[in-house]
């Protein structure tokens, strides 16, 4: 059994704020807005801090759930429920870094068009 | 967060030659001084023992700054000192006229801000990228590594 992630990080091609909320609250629960910081979105949801950035990388924002109590494990499980409901490309680390990795390897996952596809995002 | 828009801390004034080469410390000098002092002492040091005490003085200072901004909640300010920690050493290793020792202590001696940098952003939004291209960016540079 794959342990949980104490915390979840995805990127999602130009999505925007009210669908990726609305995804979130199909999936989790309720979610409440505490704070808007530039091109921050803070949103609570349950016991769960998460911070939306519209545009963190290029044209990819990134969506941080800092506290996983959510269903999915790790980042490639909640990338997969992202793709599936917002039909966008969604880009996240292929596992945690770790000393002995290479750098060689490719570390992102992106699904897009229902396909996985490790890559190196340079 | 990307690192690397984040430009190094500010320096205070030089009221010392750049040329000197002299490593002591005045008693009114800060630690900001005293890094970058060391910061040029360090690639024209050719003894093996003063150059392992220095680069070690050089790791504690810095990473001292660093958790000092740290523990004022300031981040951005954090990893700016981590970051300049980081790529000096990494800088000076690749330098044309470093010496093999100089090049094999300062390789090695990347970890400790990496390590330091790595769990900074592993509290902070967009960590995964930052900590992914650091990784990569490390994995580079150890290859080098005697």
């Amino acid at each position: 059994m794959t342990p949980t992630l104490s915390d979840i990080e995805i990127y999602l091609l130009k999505a925007q704020p009210e669908q990726v909320r609305a995804w979130l609250e199909s999936s989790i629960g309720p979610v409440t807005e505490t704070a808007i910081k530039g091109n921050s979105h803070f949103w609570q949801c349950e016991s769960m801090e998460m911070v939306f950035t519209v545009r963190a990388e290029g044209n990819f924002d990134s969506l941080w759930i800092k506290q996983n109590q959510s269903p999915w494990a790790d980042d490639l499980e909640c990338a997969r429920s992202a793709h599936h409901v917002l039909e966008t490309e969604i880009r996240c680390a292929a596992r945690e870094w770790n000393e002995s990795e290479s750098g060689d390897q490719p570390g992102w996952i992106k699904l897009t068009h229902g396909q996985e596809k490790a890559f190196d995002w340079k | 967060m990307s690192a690397t828009l984040l430009a190094f801390p500010m320096q205070p004034a030089r009221t010392h030659s750049g040329t000197n080469p002299w490593p002591l410390l005045t008693s009114g000098s800060s630690n900001s001084r005293r890094l970058e002092q060391l910061e040029q002492l360090i690639p024209l040091q050719n003894n093996a023992v003063l150059l392992t005490l220095w680069v070690n003085e050089y790791l504690d200072i810095g990473l001292d700054l660093a958790a000092e901004a740290g523990s004022r909640h300031l981040p951005a300010l954090q990893e700016s000192w981590l970051r300049r920690l980081y790529s000096h050493l990494r800088n000076t290793a690749f330098a044309d006229d470093c010496n093999p020792h100089c090049r094999q202590l300062c390789l090695e001696s990347l970890y400790q801000p990496f390590f330091a940098l790595r769990h900074l952003y592993r509290q902070q939004p967009q960590g995964r990228l930052c900590i992914r291209r650091l990784s990569q960016d490390l994995s580079a540079s150890t290859r080098y590594l005697i």
